[in-house]
């Protein structure tokens, strides 16, 4: 209990800290209008050249609403790979080994701070295009809670993966490629910017179990076209996901603390 | 300071002619120097450029499995788009190898950087931007090649254009870089706003020019040039017009002037940030 008030502190001041620079949660807000308005456009001219109402059983509307979604969990998620790659690089880890907390958990609790205050505005920004361009949502209370639930277990997941490679930094001089590498893998194969459903059927069978899938794709499709099916499977592939990540992030936690030197000063 | 920014009112040929050669090899110096550094750190520079490539690539996936899909986007297909990342990638590429303190021009002008630049014997924009070179880049320059490769128009007529087509989007990706870093000299901190900017640019040049239409087209012929650094010059290779190549150079040396007179008109106001810096 006393370790939940002690994290819940972290995440507050790491929210509170947050609101005294608007402008960093303003600028993803901003490109996610930018990136809402172009794929609009891009579906927009889709539908009318298919001349068809439904693709893949999305309506026009269901389509733009998955991308907000989607959108707004990338653009939403704190670089988290970055800021502990520069720890690990600069020494500042060092402290952090010697303060009373797990340093993953402090980090997660980081990450969240940041991630409750842009959420809310991201999707706010997003759901405006989205209502400009194709009224409300078909969404029901179970599919909006269902969605909500997958989004919080994505962005953890999404957590859990960033975290491992920024202590590949102990490893290697720049973990930037990876975090790119990462980033591209769920811009396609998480279904970022189409949805897994107009995938060639093997590529999508193969893109069903991969993690990417669980950060974009599961909360988006529970959100604009809910099945039972499609819950009990979404989210068992991001919490079988979320369990391995884990056990592979408290592993290269632990070897990589082994290689910590101090030298003092 | 004032001579650094004065034109000379006449300049003859031979001394016009020398001052070329002269910021030619300063120019080819600094990339020496810069690759030299970047050499010693020779794996993370490897592992930079191929994850830049690999970044590049996966990107390509998404277009890939939408043509699979919709064989075209208003008159776009996927061999159209492969044109588009050949030109826009190593424009892109080169303008932030070659000159990669464009991106960054902002943060030195807020910080007080430039004095530096500002106490030596050449022109200072063109100091600032080669003094820095960003090594993911050489990954877009070699992925826009292969892209290149990969669309499979090697005759050399078209590889002329090819070359021509992607230093006047370099031009205009780098004018902007200028102008949106020189929005630093008047509204003081303007490094977010800035990187913003470019980013749009960069993002809405990777996106067939065909989805844009009425005022947003407008923008992209002006404000963000999108049009000018992707959509123009695919236009240019699908079907050559020379009024269209004319055009473009036209925008592209247009653009740049305009970035170097904001710059200097900027640089004016500069207020030093009396930093005691050691460079290497």
């Amino acid at each position: 209990m006393r370790k939940l008030v002690k994290y819940t502190a972290v995440l507050t001041a790491t929210a509170l800290s947050s609101l005294m620079y608007p402008r960093d949660m303003l600028v993803p807000a901003a490109f996610m209008a930018l990136v809402l308005f172009v794929f609009v456009q891009l579906w927009t001219v889709t539908y009318e050249q298919t001349g068809g109402v439904l693709i893949a059983g999305l309506t026009r509307g269901d389509l733009i609403w998955y991308l907000v979604l989607t959108e707004t969990v990338v653009l939403s998620a704190p670089r988290i790979s970055q800021k502990i790659d520069e720890e690990v690089k600069s020494g500042e880890l060092a402290l952090a080994l010697v303060r009373p907390y797990n340093y993953v958990l402090y980090h997660l609790a980081r990450y969240w701070g940041e991630a409750a205050l842009r959420l809310p505005l991201n999707f706010t920004v997003g759901a405006t295009i989205a209502l400009a361009a194709s009224g409300p949502p078909a969404v029901t209370p179970l599919s909006a809670a269902a969605g909500l639930v997958a989004l919080a277990l994505a962005l953890t997941l999404n957590f859990a993966v960033e975290t491992a490679i920024g202590l590949a930094a102990f490893w290697f001089e720049d973990t930037m490629p990876f975090f790119w590498i990462y980033q591209k893998l769920v811009f396609s194969l998480g279904g970022l910017f189409l949805p897994l459903d107009l995938f060639p059927q093997v590529l999508a069978a193969i893109a069903r179990f991969l993690p990417f899938a669980g950060v974009t794709y599961a909360p988006a499709r529970l959100f604009v076209s809910f099945s039972w099916e499609a819950l009990a499977w979404l989210l068992m592939v991001q919490v079988i996901w979320l369990l391995a990540l884990g056990c592979l992030m408290a592993r290269v936690y632990t070897r990589a603390v082994r290689k910590v030197n101090i030298h003092g000063g | 300071m004032a001579d650094k920014l004065e034109m000379p009112a006449r300049v003859s040929c031979g001394a016009l002619w020398k001052r070329a050669v002269s910021t030619l090899s300063f120019v080819s110096a600094y990339l020496r120097v810069n690759l030299a550094a970047a050499m010693e750190y020779r794996a993370s520079f490897i592992t930079q450029c191929v994850g830049m490539m690999l970044n590049d690539a996966i990107m390509f996936v998404f277009w890939w499995l939408y043509f699979e899909r919709f064989p075209a986007v208003r008159g776009w297909e996927l061999r159209d788009v492969v044109m588009l990342w050949a030109v826009v990638a190593p424009s892109f590429g080169l303008a932030v190898t070659l000159f990669g303190n464009g991106s960054r021009l902002a943060t030195l002008i807020v910080q007080g950087q430039l004095d530096y630049y500002l106490a030596l014997p050449r022109n200072v924009l063109l100091h600032v931007l080669v003094s820095r070179m960003s090594l993911p880049g050489w990954g877009d320059v070699a992925f826009g090649l292969a892209a290149f490769l990969l669309a499979g128009r090697l005759d050399p007529a078209t590889i002329v254009l090819y070359s021509v087509l992607v230093g006047a989007s370099m031009a205009v990706f780098l004018a902007f870089q200028v102008l949106a870093g020189s929005l630093a000299f008047f509204i003081g901190n303007a490094e977010t706003a800035a990187t913003q900017a470019q980013n749009t640019l960069v993002t809405l040049s990777l996106y067939p020019g065909s989805l844009f239409r009425g005022w947003t087209k407008l923008l992209l012929f002006t404000l963000l040039p999108a049009a000018f650094t992707a959509h123009v010059p695919v236009e240019l290779l699908r079907r050559f017009v020379p009024a269209g190549l004319a055009v473009l150079l036209g925008f592209a040396c247009g653009s740049m002037a305009l970035a170097v007179s904001v710059f200097r008109l900027g640089l004016r106001r500069y207020e030093s940030g009396n930093l005691m810096t050691l460079r290497g």
